[in-house]
Protein backbone atom coordinates (compact mmCIF):
# COMPACT_ATOMS: atom_id res chain seq x y z
CA UNK A 1 0.00 0.00 0.00
CA UNK A 2 1.70 3.76 -0.92
CA UNK A 3 2.45 5.54 2.43
CA UNK A 4 -0.38 8.06 1.34
CA UNK A 5 -3.13 5.31 1.24
CA UNK A 6 -2.29 4.28 4.40
CA UNK A 7 -1.91 7.69 6.17
CA UNK A 8 -5.44 7.92 4.74
CA UNK A 9 -6.55 5.12 6.25
CA UNK A 10 -5.47 5.53 9.18
CA UNK A 11 -7.06 9.05 9.46
CA UNK A 12 -10.19 7.79 8.19
CA UNK A 13 -10.08 4.85 10.84
CA UNK A 14 -9.96 7.54 13.37
CA UNK A 15 -11.99 8.17 16.06
CA UNK A 16 -12.66 10.10 19.12
CA UNK A 17 -15.36 9.98 21.78
CA UNK A 18 -15.67 12.98 23.74
CA UNK A 19 -17.50 13.46 27.24
CA UNK A 20 -20.67 15.10 27.99
CA UNK A 21 -17.98 16.86 30.11
CA UNK A 22 -15.89 18.27 27.23
CA UNK A 23 -19.41 18.29 25.12
CA UNK A 24 -20.45 21.09 27.71
CA UNK A 25 -17.45 22.86 28.23
CA UNK A 26 -17.11 23.77 23.95
CA UNK A 27 -20.73 23.68 22.84
CA UNK A 28 -21.51 25.30 26.33
CA UNK A 29 -19.49 28.21 25.90
CA UNK A 30 -20.04 28.77 22.27
CA UNK A 31 -24.04 28.53 23.33
CA UNK A 32 -23.04 31.08 25.51
CA UNK A 33 -22.00 33.41 22.77
CA UNK A 34 -24.46 32.54 20.70
CA UNK A 35 -26.82 34.14 23.49
CA UNK A 36 -24.63 36.89 23.93
CA UNK A 37 -24.92 37.80 20.55
CA UNK A 38 -28.56 37.03 19.95
CA UNK A 39 -28.64 40.09 22.72
CA UNK A 40 -27.15 42.23 20.92
CA UNK A 41 -28.78 41.86 18.14
CA UNK A 42 -32.23 42.26 20.03
CA UNK A 43 -30.79 45.61 21.23
CA UNK A 44 -30.05 47.11 18.05
CA UNK A 45 -33.74 45.10 16.31
CA UNK A 46 -36.14 45.16 19.16
CA UNK A 47 -39.19 45.13 17.12
CA UNK A 48 -38.18 42.21 15.15
CA UNK A 49 -38.99 40.21 18.04
CA UNK A 50 -42.03 38.05 17.40
CA UNK A 51 -44.03 35.43 18.61
CA UNK A 52 -46.54 33.21 16.53
CA UNK A 53 -49.74 34.23 16.01
CA UNK A 54 -50.42 32.05 13.19
CA UNK A 55 -48.37 28.82 12.81
CA UNK A 56 -50.72 26.23 10.72
CA UNK A 57 -53.36 25.53 9.43
CA UNK A 58 -56.72 27.63 8.31
CA UNK A 59 -58.51 26.79 11.38
CA UNK A 60 -56.33 29.76 12.93
CA UNK A 61 -56.77 32.13 10.52
CA UNK A 62 -59.36 33.24 12.69
CA UNK A 63 -57.80 33.35 15.27
CA UNK A 64 -55.36 35.40 13.37
CA UNK A 65 -57.60 37.71 12.08
CA UNK A 66 -59.74 38.22 14.94
CA UNK A 67 -56.46 39.39 16.67
CA UNK A 68 -55.58 41.68 13.56
CA UNK A 69 -58.93 43.22 14.08
CA UNK A 70 -57.76 43.82 17.82
CA UNK A 71 -54.82 44.74 17.10
CA UNK A 72 -55.81 47.67 14.14
CA UNK A 73 -58.68 48.55 16.53
CA UNK A 74 -56.49 49.71 19.28
CA UNK A 75 -53.47 51.17 16.51
CA UNK A 76 -54.65 54.73 16.12
CA UNK A 77 -51.73 56.51 14.11
CA UNK A 78 -53.69 60.06 13.38
CA UNK A 79 -54.41 61.53 16.33
CA UNK A 80 -55.60 65.15 14.58
CA UNK A 81 -58.64 63.00 13.50
CA UNK A 82 -58.90 64.16 10.17
CA UNK A 83 -61.58 66.32 8.05
CA UNK A 84 -64.45 67.99 9.78
CA UNK A 85 -67.03 65.20 9.24
CA UNK A 86 -64.46 62.67 9.94
CA UNK A 87 -64.06 61.60 6.18
CA UNK A 88 -60.38 62.41 5.96
CA UNK A 89 -60.51 60.56 2.97
CA UNK A 90 -62.23 62.99 1.38
CA UNK A 91 -59.33 65.42 1.83
CA UNK A 92 -56.57 65.99 -0.10
CA UNK A 93 -54.90 62.77 -1.19
CA UNK A 94 -51.71 64.12 -0.73
CA UNK A 95 -51.93 65.20 2.51
CA UNK A 96 -52.90 62.06 4.35
CA UNK A 97 -51.50 59.82 1.66
CA UNK A 98 -48.01 61.56 3.29
CA UNK A 99 -49.20 60.56 6.54
CA UNK A 100 -50.04 56.82 5.44
CA UNK A 101 -46.65 56.65 4.22
CA UNK A 102 -45.51 57.84 7.16
CA UNK A 103 -47.24 55.30 9.29
CA UNK A 104 -46.32 52.61 6.78
CA UNK A 105 -42.09 53.49 7.44
CA UNK A 106 -42.80 52.19 11.39
CA UNK A 107 -44.05 48.53 10.27
CA UNK A 108 -41.35 46.25 10.56
CA UNK A 109 -43.48 43.04 9.58
CA UNK A 110 -46.74 42.15 8.36
CA UNK A 111 -48.47 39.10 7.77
CA UNK A 112 -51.24 38.59 5.08
CA UNK A 113 -53.22 36.12 3.23
CA UNK A 114 -53.19 36.00 -0.53
CA UNK A 115 -56.08 34.21 -2.26
CA UNK A 116 -56.85 34.12 -6.72
CA UNK A 117 -59.68 34.19 -8.02
CA UNK A 118 -60.47 33.03 -11.57
CA UNK A 119 -62.83 35.03 -13.13
CA UNK A 120 -64.44 33.00 -16.11
CA UNK A 121 -66.42 34.53 -19.55
CA UNK A 122 -69.89 34.61 -18.08
CA UNK A 123 -68.29 36.72 -14.74
CA UNK A 124 -68.61 33.90 -12.45
CA UNK A 125 -65.89 33.28 -10.15
CA UNK A 126 -64.02 30.44 -8.53
CA UNK A 127 -61.45 30.78 -5.77
CA UNK A 128 -58.30 28.94 -6.18
CA UNK A 129 -58.15 26.10 -3.35
CA UNK A 130 -54.65 27.46 -3.61
CA UNK A 131 -54.19 30.11 -1.27
CA UNK A 132 -50.84 31.73 0.78
CA UNK A 133 -49.71 33.03 4.06
CA UNK A 134 -47.10 36.23 3.54
CA UNK A 135 -44.64 36.76 6.08
CA UNK A 136 -42.71 40.01 5.37
CA UNK A 137 -40.24 41.97 7.91
CA UNK A 138 -37.84 44.49 7.35
CA UNK A 139 -35.35 41.81 5.70
CA UNK A 140 -36.78 38.49 5.00
CA UNK A 141 -40.08 37.15 3.50
CA UNK A 142 -41.81 34.10 3.86
CA UNK A 143 -44.41 32.56 1.50
CA UNK A 144 -46.76 29.25 3.38
CA UNK A 145 -48.99 27.94 0.30
CA UNK A 146 -51.56 26.06 1.39
CA UNK A 147 -53.64 23.75 -0.71
CA UNK A 148 -56.76 23.65 1.25
CA UNK A 149 -56.40 22.85 4.54
CA UNK A 150 -53.16 21.23 3.62
CA UNK A 151 -49.88 23.07 4.14
CA UNK A 152 -48.52 22.18 0.70
CA UNK A 153 -45.29 24.40 0.20
CA UNK A 154 -43.09 26.72 2.20
CA UNK A 155 -40.52 29.47 0.19
CA UNK A 156 -38.42 31.73 2.27
CA UNK A 157 -36.47 34.63 1.22
CA UNK A 158 -33.65 35.20 3.31
CA UNK A 159 -30.70 37.53 3.38
CA UNK A 160 -27.72 36.05 2.38
CA UNK A 161 -24.45 38.23 1.77
CA UNK A 162 -25.39 40.48 -1.35
CA UNK A 163 -27.68 38.14 -2.49
CA UNK A 164 -31.04 36.42 -1.10
CA UNK A 165 -30.78 32.72 -0.08
CA UNK A 166 -34.20 31.10 -1.95
CA UNK A 167 -35.47 28.36 -0.13
CA UNK A 168 -38.52 25.66 -0.74
CA UNK A 169 -39.90 22.95 0.80
CA UNK A 170 -42.48 20.49 -0.89
CA UNK A 171 -44.40 18.71 1.63
CA UNK A 172 -46.31 17.01 -1.14
CA UNK A 173 -42.96 15.78 -3.08
CA UNK A 174 -41.26 15.68 0.92
CA UNK A 175 -37.96 17.60 -0.60
CA UNK A 176 -36.60 20.59 -0.28
CA UNK A 177 -34.47 23.08 -2.90
CA UNK A 178 -32.37 26.03 -2.24
CA UNK A 179 -30.26 28.52 -4.16
CA UNK A 180 -28.90 31.72 -3.44
CA UNK A 181 -30.12 34.61 -5.88
CA UNK A 182 -29.62 38.44 -6.80
CA UNK A 183 -31.59 41.24 -5.46
CA UNK A 184 -34.37 40.82 -2.46
CA UNK A 185 -37.94 40.27 -2.54
CA UNK A 186 -38.98 43.22 -3.54
CA UNK A 187 -41.58 42.48 -5.50
CA UNK A 188 -43.33 40.35 -3.38
CA UNK A 189 -43.71 43.04 -0.36
CA UNK A 190 -47.28 43.63 0.42
CA UNK A 191 -45.79 47.08 2.39
CA UNK A 192 -44.07 47.95 -0.57
CA UNK A 193 -46.91 47.22 -2.70
CA UNK A 194 -48.89 49.98 -0.28
CA UNK A 195 -46.85 52.90 -0.60
CA UNK A 196 -47.19 52.43 -4.13
CA UNK A 197 -50.80 52.62 -4.38
CA UNK A 198 -50.57 55.54 -1.28
CA UNK A 199 -48.61 57.13 -4.19
CA UNK A 200 -50.94 56.67 -6.90
CA UNK A 201 -53.91 57.58 -4.83
CA UNK A 202 -53.68 60.99 -6.36
CA UNK A 203 -54.44 59.72 -9.59
CA UNK A 204 -56.99 57.22 -8.13
CA UNK A 205 -60.17 56.84 -10.72
CA UNK A 206 -62.93 55.71 -8.74
CA UNK A 207 -63.58 56.30 -4.89
CA UNK A 208 -65.61 53.12 -3.81
CA UNK A 209 -67.09 54.25 -0.99
CA UNK A 210 -67.28 52.76 2.70
CA UNK A 211 -67.91 48.90 3.29
CA UNK A 212 -67.26 46.74 6.46
CA UNK A 213 -64.11 44.26 5.97
CA UNK A 214 -62.96 41.88 8.36
CA UNK A 215 -65.48 44.07 10.97
CA UNK A 216 -63.77 47.23 10.04
CA UNK A 217 -65.34 50.23 8.54
CA UNK A 218 -63.16 50.81 5.31
CA UNK A 219 -62.84 53.26 2.56
CA UNK A 220 -61.57 51.87 -1.08
CA UNK A 221 -60.12 53.48 -4.16
CA UNK A 222 -59.65 52.27 -7.59
CA UNK A 223 -56.79 52.83 -9.84
CA UNK A 224 -56.50 51.51 -13.31
CA UNK A 225 -53.16 49.43 -13.91
CA UNK A 226 -52.74 51.71 -16.97
CA UNK A 227 -51.50 54.31 -14.72
CA UNK A 228 -48.02 52.76 -14.27
CA UNK A 229 -46.12 50.90 -16.79
CA UNK A 230 -47.36 49.81 -20.26
CA UNK A 231 -50.70 47.84 -18.49
CA UNK A 232 -53.60 48.05 -20.31
CA UNK A 233 -56.63 49.83 -18.85
CA UNK A 234 -58.76 47.02 -17.80
CA UNK A 235 -56.51 46.01 -15.41
CA UNK A 236 -57.86 47.34 -12.61
CA UNK A 237 -56.38 47.42 -8.66
CA UNK A 238 -58.12 48.35 -5.13
CA UNK A 239 -57.14 49.47 -2.33
CA UNK A 240 -59.24 49.27 1.05
CA UNK A 241 -58.14 51.50 3.87
CA UNK A 242 -59.32 51.34 7.77
CA UNK A 243 -61.26 54.66 8.13
CA UNK A 244 -60.22 54.36 12.13
CA UNK A 245 -56.80 53.49 11.59
CA UNK A 246 -56.04 54.10 7.89
CA UNK A 247 -53.76 51.20 7.15
CA UNK A 248 -54.72 49.20 4.46
CA UNK A 249 -57.18 46.15 5.17
CA UNK A 250 -57.19 44.89 1.30
CA UNK A 251 -55.65 45.08 -1.81
CA UNK A 252 -56.84 43.16 -5.15
CA UNK A 253 -55.65 43.52 -8.73
CA UNK A 254 -58.82 42.13 -11.13
CA UNK A 255 -58.39 41.19 -14.94
CA UNK A 256 -55.27 39.92 -15.01
CA UNK A 257 -55.05 37.58 -17.88
CA UNK A 258 -54.98 33.93 -17.56
CA UNK A 259 -52.41 31.87 -19.84
CA UNK A 260 -53.85 29.88 -22.61
CA UNK A 261 -57.30 30.70 -21.11
CA UNK A 262 -58.12 34.14 -23.21
CA UNK A 263 -61.73 34.17 -22.10
CA UNK A 264 -60.68 33.87 -18.62
CA UNK A 265 -59.31 36.55 -16.10
CA UNK A 266 -57.68 36.38 -12.74
CA UNK A 267 -57.56 38.36 -9.16
CA UNK A 268 -55.87 38.29 -6.96
CA UNK A 269 -56.32 39.70 -3.28
CA UNK A 270 -54.57 40.34 -0.14
CA UNK A 271 -56.54 40.79 2.95
CA UNK A 272 -55.95 39.96 6.63
CA UNK A 273 -53.16 42.17 7.55
CA UNK A 274 -51.68 41.78 10.73
CA UNK A 275 -49.46 44.72 11.28
CA UNK A 276 -46.44 44.16 13.47
CA UNK A 277 -47.11 40.82 14.79
CA UNK A 278 -45.36 39.51 17.05
CA UNK A 279 -43.85 36.00 15.80
CA UNK A 280 -41.66 33.09 16.58
CA UNK A 281 -37.69 33.94 16.13
CA UNK A 282 -37.63 31.17 13.49
CA UNK A 283 -40.37 32.25 11.25
CA UNK A 284 -37.68 33.37 9.03
CA UNK A 285 -35.19 30.76 9.50
CA UNK A 286 -35.34 28.42 6.56
CA UNK A 287 -36.33 24.33 7.46
CA UNK A 288 -35.57 20.99 6.18
CA UNK A 289 -37.55 18.61 7.44
CA UNK A 290 -35.95 15.36 8.56
CA UNK A 291 -36.13 12.55 5.18
CA UNK A 292 -36.39 15.68 3.31
CA UNK A 293 -35.06 15.03 -0.67
CA UNK A 294 -32.98 18.07 -2.12
CA UNK A 295 -34.41 17.96 -5.53
CA UNK A 296 -35.89 20.97 -7.81
CA UNK A 297 -39.62 19.67 -7.62
CA UNK A 298 -39.21 19.66 -11.85
CA UNK A 299 -36.99 16.80 -11.42
CA UNK A 300 -38.95 15.14 -8.69
CA UNK A 301 -42.42 15.39 -10.99
CA UNK A 302 -40.30 14.48 -14.32
CA UNK A 303 -39.05 11.38 -12.60
CA UNK A 304 -42.03 10.26 -11.21
CA UNK A 305 -43.94 10.96 -14.54
CA UNK A 306 -40.69 8.70 -15.88
CA UNK A 307 -41.88 6.11 -13.33
CA UNK A 308 -45.66 5.96 -14.30
CA UNK A 309 -45.20 5.40 -17.54
CA UNK A 310 -42.95 2.47 -17.13
CA UNK B 1 -26.19 22.68 0.82
CA UNK B 2 -27.26 21.67 4.24
CA UNK B 3 -24.18 23.67 5.92
CA UNK B 4 -25.22 26.85 4.55
CA UNK B 5 -28.63 26.50 6.26
CA UNK B 6 -27.19 25.48 9.11
CA UNK B 7 -24.69 28.75 8.90
CA UNK B 8 -27.86 30.86 8.23
CA UNK B 9 -29.68 28.96 11.67
CA UNK B 10 -26.89 30.04 13.37
CA UNK B 11 -26.95 33.26 12.21
CA UNK B 12 -30.31 33.67 13.30
CA UNK B 13 -29.40 32.85 16.98
CA UNK B 14 -30.60 28.68 16.79
CA UNK B 15 -28.78 26.93 19.51
CA UNK B 16 -30.00 23.64 17.83
CA UNK B 17 -28.48 24.23 14.30
CA UNK B 18 -25.07 25.01 16.41
CA UNK B 19 -25.12 21.74 18.47
CA UNK B 20 -25.89 20.05 15.05
CA UNK B 21 -22.64 21.65 13.51
CA UNK B 22 -20.89 20.92 16.78
CA UNK B 23 -22.22 17.33 16.93
CA UNK B 24 -21.24 17.07 13.07
CA UNK B 25 -17.57 18.36 12.81
CA UNK B 26 -16.28 17.61 16.01
CA UNK B 27 -14.83 14.32 16.24
CA UNK B 28 -12.66 16.12 12.74
CA UNK B 29 -11.63 18.82 14.34
CA UNK B 30 -10.56 16.98 17.36
CA UNK B 31 -8.62 14.56 14.93
CA UNK B 32 -6.76 17.12 13.41
CA UNK B 33 -6.43 19.32 16.97
CA UNK B 34 -4.65 15.99 18.69
CA UNK B 35 -2.74 14.91 15.65
CA UNK B 36 -0.98 17.87 15.39
CA UNK B 37 -0.64 18.53 19.31
CA UNK B 38 0.11 15.08 20.54
CA UNK B 39 -2.22 16.25 23.14
CA UNK B 40 -6.02 16.10 24.10
CA UNK B 41 -6.30 18.38 26.63
CA UNK B 42 -4.92 21.03 24.30
CA UNK B 43 -6.73 20.01 21.44
CA UNK B 44 -10.00 20.47 23.34
CA UNK B 45 -8.88 23.94 24.14
CA UNK B 46 -8.03 24.46 20.16
CA UNK B 47 -11.61 23.35 19.15
CA UNK B 48 -13.00 25.21 21.96
CA UNK B 49 -11.17 28.58 20.97
CA UNK B 50 -12.78 27.53 17.15
CA UNK B 51 -15.94 27.26 17.89
CA UNK B 52 -16.17 30.05 20.50
CA UNK B 53 -14.13 32.39 17.92
CA UNK B 54 -16.66 30.81 15.05
CA UNK B 55 -20.13 32.32 16.78
CA UNK B 56 -18.58 35.56 17.88
CA UNK B 57 -17.68 36.15 14.28
CA UNK B 58 -20.98 34.85 13.13
CA UNK B 59 -22.51 38.43 12.37
CA UNK B 60 -19.84 38.83 8.95
CA UNK B 61 -19.55 35.33 8.06
CA UNK B 62 -20.33 34.34 4.95
CA UNK B 63 -19.81 30.34 3.72
CA UNK B 64 -18.15 30.40 0.35
CA UNK B 65 -16.43 27.07 0.46
CA UNK B 66 -16.82 24.05 2.66
CA UNK B 67 -18.06 24.54 6.32
CA UNK B 68 -15.63 21.56 7.53
CA UNK B 69 -12.73 23.16 5.70
CA UNK B 70 -13.23 26.24 7.11
CA UNK B 71 -12.91 24.89 10.28
CA UNK B 72 -10.33 22.66 9.83
CA UNK B 73 -8.11 25.11 8.80
CA UNK B 74 -9.18 27.68 11.71
CA UNK B 75 -7.83 24.41 13.79
CA UNK B 76 -5.02 24.11 12.01
CA UNK B 77 -4.30 27.76 12.30
CA UNK B 78 -4.91 27.73 16.42
CA UNK B 79 -2.64 24.98 16.76
CA UNK B 80 -0.08 26.45 14.92
CA UNK B 81 -0.39 29.02 17.41
CA UNK B 82 -0.41 27.07 20.65
CA UNK B 83 2.58 24.80 19.18
CA UNK B 84 4.67 28.14 18.70
CA UNK B 85 3.16 29.49 22.47
CA UNK B 86 4.39 26.19 23.82
CA UNK B 87 8.03 26.29 21.92
CA UNK B 88 8.52 29.56 23.08
CA UNK B 89 7.29 28.45 27.21
CA UNK B 90 10.08 25.08 26.77
CA UNK B 91 12.54 27.61 25.50
CA UNK B 92 11.98 29.46 28.76
CA UNK B 93 11.49 27.05 31.18
CA UNK B 94 13.24 23.56 31.28
CA UNK B 95 11.43 21.05 29.15
CA UNK B 96 9.31 18.93 31.81
CA UNK B 97 9.19 15.69 30.97
CA UNK B 98 6.41 15.69 28.51
CA UNK B 99 4.52 12.40 27.95
CA UNK B 100 5.65 9.98 24.77
CA UNK B 101 2.21 10.18 23.38
CA UNK B 102 -0.59 12.53 25.84
CA UNK B 103 -3.39 11.51 23.51
CA UNK B 104 -3.47 8.20 25.03
CA UNK B 105 -6.50 7.79 27.20
CA UNK B 106 -5.04 8.51 30.08
CA UNK B 107 -7.10 9.38 33.89
CA UNK B 108 -8.57 12.14 32.06
CA UNK B 109 -11.56 10.42 30.22
CA UNK B 110 -13.14 13.71 28.84
CA UNK B 111 -12.18 12.95 24.91
CA UNK B 112 -10.95 9.05 24.08
CA UNK B 113 -9.06 8.78 21.18
CA UNK B 114 -9.43 5.15 19.39
CA UNK B 115 -6.29 3.27 18.88
CA UNK B 116 -5.82 4.17 15.25
CA UNK B 117 -5.82 7.76 16.38
CA UNK B 118 -3.33 6.85 19.01
CA UNK B 119 -1.29 5.23 16.39
CA UNK B 120 -1.86 8.44 14.40
CA UNK B 121 -0.81 10.90 17.03
CA UNK B 122 2.70 9.07 18.40
CA UNK B 123 3.74 8.98 14.45
CA UNK B 124 3.00 12.21 13.79
CA UNK B 125 4.15 13.86 16.81
CA UNK B 126 7.48 12.55 15.49
CA UNK B 127 7.43 14.88 12.10
CA UNK B 128 8.66 18.12 12.60
CA UNK B 129 5.30 20.44 13.24
CA UNK B 130 5.31 22.05 9.91
CA UNK B 131 5.26 18.56 7.58
CA UNK B 132 2.68 17.10 10.04
CA UNK B 133 0.25 19.87 9.51
CA UNK B 134 0.93 19.47 5.37
CA UNK B 135 0.18 15.98 6.05
CA UNK B 136 -3.01 16.63 8.04
CA UNK B 137 -4.14 19.22 6.05
CA UNK B 138 -4.03 17.49 3.13
CA UNK B 139 -5.95 14.14 3.86
CA UNK B 140 -8.12 15.01 6.52
CA UNK B 141 -9.22 18.45 5.25
CA UNK B 142 -8.48 17.47 1.61
CA UNK B 143 -6.93 20.97 1.13
CA UNK B 144 -4.98 21.32 -2.13
CA UNK B 145 -1.11 22.19 -1.78
CA UNK B 146 -2.12 25.45 -3.07
CA UNK B 147 -4.79 26.33 -0.32
CA UNK B 148 -2.10 25.12 2.15
CA UNK B 149 0.48 27.21 0.59
CA UNK B 150 -2.00 30.21 0.88
CA UNK B 151 -2.89 29.90 4.45
CA UNK B 152 1.22 29.15 5.61
CA UNK B 153 2.08 32.10 3.70
CA UNK B 154 4.91 29.24 1.83
CA UNK B 155 5.29 28.55 -1.66
CA UNK B 156 3.24 25.52 -3.34
CA UNK B 157 6.52 23.67 -4.15
CA UNK B 158 7.75 23.95 -0.29
CA UNK B 159 4.52 22.60 0.44
CA UNK B 160 4.62 19.52 -1.33
CA UNK B 161 8.08 18.92 -0.30
CA UNK B 162 7.10 19.28 2.96
CA UNK B 163 4.30 16.67 2.21
CA UNK B 164 6.59 13.97 0.35
CA UNK B 165 9.45 14.42 3.16
CA UNK B 166 6.55 14.30 5.85
CA UNK B 167 4.88 11.39 4.38
CA UNK B 168 8.86 9.41 3.57
CA UNK B 169 9.20 9.66 7.43
CA UNK B 170 5.92 8.29 8.42
CA UNK B 171 6.00 5.28 6.25
CA UNK B 172 9.46 4.65 8.55
CA UNK B 173 7.88 5.00 11.46
CA UNK B 174 4.64 2.98 11.02
CA UNK B 175 6.89 0.04 9.36
CA UNK B 176 9.16 0.22 12.79
CA UNK B 177 5.70 0.07 14.32
CA UNK B 178 4.63 -2.99 12.41
CA UNK B 179 7.71 -4.46 13.49
CA UNK B 180 7.59 -4.16 17.01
Amino acid sequence: MKPADRIKKLINKSDVTTSSQADNRILGDALEHLEKLKQKKLATTQPNIWRTIMKTGTKKLAAAAAIAIIVLGGVTFWPSGGSDNGKWWLGPPAAWGQEIMAALDTIKGVTCREQTVLVMSDGSEHTSSTWDILYVSSDSYRRDIYDGDFLREIQWYVPDGSGTLQHSIRYDLKSYFTHTGEGGFGNHDPVERMRFYVRLLDEADKLLGETVIEGCNCVGFEISAGKYGDNPENWVDCIWFDTETKLPVRMEKHGRPVTDQPDKTFTTIQDQFDYNPELSADTFIPEVPEGFINAHPDEIKASKEKEQKE
Amino acid sequence: MEDKLLVLKCKRGSRDALGRIYRKYKSDLLILAIALLNEKSAAEDVVHDVFVTFVQSLEKFRLTGSLKGYLLTCVANRARNTNKAKQRQQNVVPNPAVPACSCANGPSQSIICNEELQQLSVAMAQLPYDQREIVMLHHQAAMTFKAIAESQGISVNTAKSRYRYGLDKLRLILDNEAKK
